[in-house]
C-alpha cells in the first residue's frame, strides 16, 4: 500500500487514514475527532496554512505541520 | 419528596444547551460552536409531580479529555451518581458521537440516548432506524429536534420512566477501551442504523456560505467589514441610548437629593450616597449598558450562525506567526464587548500555552467601557467644523482598533518568547455547519444572560469604588485631600510619559471600571470634590483642551488608554481562570509597562 502525507490530498479527494505520527496528547485529541486508522477523510479547503477536512461527517480544521504527520492511503 | 438527579452529556455543539432550555425553560445561551457551555449549568423541572434536577455539562468528545472545559464534564460524570444520564448525539455524524456513548456505557447505567437534529436527516431523505439502534444499544432512544421542539414530550416520558426504574435491563457492559476499536463498533452501528436512500439530497451546509467566507481573497476583507459594521452599529446606536440614560439619571439625581433633604439626612451621608455611590453608578451604567446591549446580541447572532469558528480558521495562519491560537481571535472579539467575558471565552482554546497568552493579552483590545473615551479622544484630534467629521472619527477608531490588534499580536509574541517557552501548541477546530440563527431568542438571552450579568458585576464593584473616590476627595490630611496627595505622587511619572499626575490618578482610581476614567480626569482638573454630573459629558473636550492638552497628550492618552492594566473585574477573572495569582500580577504589570514604554517613546517621535 502506498503511504502518502495527508497534505498531498487534492480537493474533494477521499482517502483512508493509515497512521498519525504525532505526540501522544495531540494524537489522542485527533483520534477523538475521528482521526484514527481506517477513517475516511476528504479534503475540503485550505486557507493559508490551515486545512479543513471532512471526517466522520464533520468538518475539522488542522494546521499544515500537523497534517503533514498524518499518513493516508487510497 | 425525592428529587431525581439527571444530567446531559454529549459531544460539543450537538445542542445540549437547547435541550436543557427546552426542558427547564431556563434561558441559557446557546451557540453554534464548540465549547459554548464552559461551566455546568443547573436547572429544575417537574413532570407529573416528580421533581428533577438537571445538569448541563460542557461538551466532550471522549471521557479522558484534556482541555479544562471538557475535563469538568468527565470528572462530573465519573464521580457522581445519576438517576438518568441523557446522552445527546448529533444525527448527522452518528458514528463519531457513538464513541462517547460507548465509553459511557462501559461504566454507567440508566442511559437515555437522545438523537438531535433528526429533522435535518429527514430533509436529506436519510432514514434512521430507531428500533434497531434500541435493540443494539439496549437503551431507550428518543428522536428529537430541539430547535423545532419536536420529541420533547417523548423525552420527558422516557426520563420519568427511567427514574422510576421501569427499565431493568439497562446495565454496564464490557467493551474494549481503545478508541480505534470503539470507532469500528460505532461505524458498524451507523451502517446498520442509518440507511441512505438512493434519492439522497446532499445538503451542503458546509459549503454554501464558505465560498465567500473562506475565499482566499474575500475572506479577510469580508470579515473585517463585518466587524466594522458591528462596531459602527454598537457605537453610534449606543450613543442615543447613553444620552437618554444620562438625562434620566440626571433627573433621578435631583429627585434623590430632594428626598434626602426631606428626610433630613446629614451632609456627610448625602455626599457619600449621592455624590459618591450614585454618580459612579450612574456613570458606569449609562456608559456601559447601551453598547453592551447592542454588541452582545449582534455577536451572538454571528455565533449562532456558525461564522465564528470560520473566522478563527481564517486567522490561524496569521496568528500562528505570533505564536497564538486562531481561536484567540474569538476571545479578542469578545474582549471588545467586555474584557472579563473575553478572558472567560479563552477556555475554549485547547492548548495550554496559547490559552495563557490569550488570557494575558485580552486586555489590549479596548472594551465597550473604554470605547466612549476613545471616541472623545478621536474627536479631539479632528477639527470639528470641517466636513466628514463622523467619517474621520470612524477612520481614527478603526486605526486604533488595528493598533490594539497589533499590540495584542506583538505582546503575544513577547510573552511566548520570554515567559512560556516550552509548551507545545496545536490547533484543532471543528467547523460546525451553518444553521439559521434564532434571532429573537438570541436577543432576549444575551441581554438577560450576559449583559445583565456583567452589569451586575460592575455595580457590585462600583459601590465601593464610589465610596472610595468620594472619601479620597473629601477626607483631608494636613489640609491636603488624599486625592491631591495621589495626584502629586503620580505627577513626576505622568510628566515623563507626556501625561500628568491627574490623568494617572484617574487611571488608578478608575481601576474598578474604566468607564469612570474620564469623569475622574475632569473632576481632577476642575478641582471638584465629586464626579461631574453625567449630562455634562459633551463639553468634556473643551475642559481638556483648556487644561493644556496638546496633540502629544492626546496621542499618549490613546496609547495609555489601550495599553494599561485591566480593570478589577478582569483581573479577578484572570486569577480565577488561571488558578494562579502570579498570572494576575503579570496581567497587571505587562500591559502597563508596555504602555509606559510606548508613551515614553512618543517623546522622541512627536514634537
Amino acid at each position: 500500500m502506498l503511504r502518502v502525507k495527508l497534505t498531498e490530498l487534492k480537493k474533494n479527494q477521499t482517502a483512508k487514514i493509515l497512521l498519525v505520527r504525532l505526540d501522544w496528547n495531540l494524537k489522542k485529541r485527533l483520534s477523538e475527532m475521528g482521526f484514527c486508522f481506517g477513517s475516511e477523510i476528504k479534503f475540503i479547503y485550505e486557507f493559508n496554512t490551515t486545512f479543513a477536512y471532512e471526517i466522520k461527517n464533520s468538518l475539522v480544521a488542522l494546521r499544515k505541520e500537523d497534517a503533514e504527520n498524518i499518513f493516508i492511503s487510497f | 419528596m425525592k428529587k431525581f438527579n439527571i444530567c446531559l452529556i454529549g459531544n460539543p455543539n450537538v445542542g445540549k444547551s437547547t435541550v436543557f432550555n427546552c426542558l427547564t425553560g431556563l434561558k441559557q445561551h446557546t451557540g453554534n460552536w464548540t465549547g459554548k457551555t464552559v461551566e455546568t449549568a443547573k436547572g429544575n423541572f417537574k413532570i407529573e409531580n416528580y421533581f428533577f434536577e438537571i445538569i448541563d455539562l460542557p461538551g466532550t468528545y471522549s471521557l479522558d479529555a484534556k482541555a479544562k472545559d471538557e475535563n469538568i464534564a468527565c470528572e462530573y460524570i465519573v464521580k457522581n451518581n445519576f438517576d438518568a444520564i441523557i446522552i445527546v448525539v448529533d444525527a448527522n455524524c452518528l458514528s463519531r458521537n457513538l464513541l462517547l456513548v460507548l465509553e459511557i456505557m462501559r461504566f454507567k447505567k440508566n442511559l437515555i440516548l437522545c438523537v438531535n437534529f433528526i429533522d435535518e436527516l429527514k430533509e436529506q431523505n436519510i432514514l434512521f432506524d430507531r428500533h434497531k439502534l434500541k435493540k443494539i444499544l439496549c437503551m431507550p432512544i428518543v428522536e428529537i429536534s430541539a430547535k423545532k421542539k419536536f420529541g420533547l414530550k417523548r423525552l420527558k416520558y422516557e426520563i420519568l420512566k427511567m427514574c422510576l426504574g421501569d427499565y431493568k435491563n439497562n446495565r454496564v457492559i464490557n467493551l474494549p477501551n481503545q478508541i480505534e476499536k470503539l470507532y469500528e463498533i460505532g461505524d458498524l452501528i451507523e451502517k446498520l442504523v442509518v440507511k441512505k436512500n438512493f434519492n439522497v439530497k446532499q445538503k451542503n451546509f458546509f459549503y454554501g456560505w464558505d465560498k465567500i467566507v473562506l475565499n482566499k481573497f474575500f475572506a479577510l476583507p469580508v470579515m473585517f467589514l463585518l466587524l466594522l459594521i458591528i462596531f459602527w452599529l454598537t457605537i453610534f446606536g449606543a450613543n442615543y441610548f447613553s444620552d437618554w440614560l444620562a438625562i434620566l439619571f440626571g433627573e433621578l439625581e435631583i429627585l434623590l437629593r430632594k428626598l434626602f433633604f426631606w428626610l433630613g439626612i446629614n451632609k456627610f451621608l448625602t455626599g457619600l450616597f449621592i455624590d459618591g455611590i450614585y454618580r459612579t453608578l450612574a456613570w458606569i451604567i449609562a456608559v456601559m449598558l447601551p453598547p453592551m446591549a447592542i454588541f452582545f446580541p449582534l455577536f451572538n447572532i454571528l455565533e449562532d450562525f456558525g461564522l465564528l469558528p470560520r473566522i478563527a480558521f481564517n486567522c490561524d495562519g496569521i496568528f500562528k506567526k505570533f505564536n497564538c491560537h486562531g481561536k484567540q481571535v474569538l476571545s479578542m472579539c469578545m474582549g471588545f464587548g467586555c474584557n472579563a467575558a473575553g478572558v472567560v471565552s479563552c477556555r475554549t482554546i485547547n492548548s495550554e500555552r496559547e490559552k495563557l497568552i490569550a488570557i494575558l493579552t485580552n486586555n489590549f483590545t479596548p472594551c465597550n467601557g473604554r470605547f466612549p473615551g476613545l471616541i472623545i479622544l478621536a474627536s479631539m484630534l479632528i477639527n470639528k467644523t470641517k466636513k466628514l467629521f463622523l467619517l474621520k472619527i470612524a477612520v481614527i477608531l478603526a486605526l486604533i482598533i488595528i493598533f490594539s490588534v497589533c499590540m495584542t499580536l506583538i505582546s503575544s509574541k513577547i510573552l511566548a518568547r520570554f515567559f512560556f517557552k516550552d509548551r507545545e501548541s496545536f490547533f484543532i477546530l471543528e467547523l460546525p455547519p451553518y444553521r439559521k440563527p434564532k434571532i429573537f431568542e438570541i436577543i432576549i438571552r444575551s441581554v438577560f444572560d450576559k449583559t445583565l450579568k456583567i452589569l451586575f458585576r460592575a455595580i457590585i464593584i462600583a459601590i465601593p469604588a464610589g465610596i472610595l473616590i468620594w472619601l479620597l476627595a473629601n477626607l483631608k490630611f494636613n489640609s491636603v485631600s488624599f486625592f491631591n496627595f495621589l495626584i502629586n505622587f503620580f505627577d513626576p511619572f505622568g510628566k515623563l510619559i507626556n501625561l500628568d499626575g491627574k490623568i494617572l490618578t484617574a487611571f488608578f482610581l478608575g481601576m474598578p471600571a474604566n468607564e469612570i476614567i474620564f469623569p475622574l480626569i475632569i473632576m481632577a482638573y476642575k478641582n471638584n470634590l465629586t464626579l461631574i454630573p453625567i449630562e455634562n459629558f459633551k463639553n468634556i473636550t473643551y475642559i481638556l483642551k483648556s487644561n493644556g492638552w496638546t496633540i502629544k497628550t492626546i496621542l499618549a492618552m490613546i496609547i495609555f488608554y489601550v495599553n494599561h492594566f485591566p480593570c478589577a473585574t478582569t483581573l479577578l477573572t484572570i486569577k480565577k481562570e488561571t488558578g494562579n495569582i502570579k498570572y494576575m500580577f503579570l496581567a497587571f504589570i505587562f500591559p502597563t509597562l508596555i504602555g509606559f514604554l510606548l508613551c515614553f517613546l512618543l517623546n522622541f517621535f512627536v514634537f
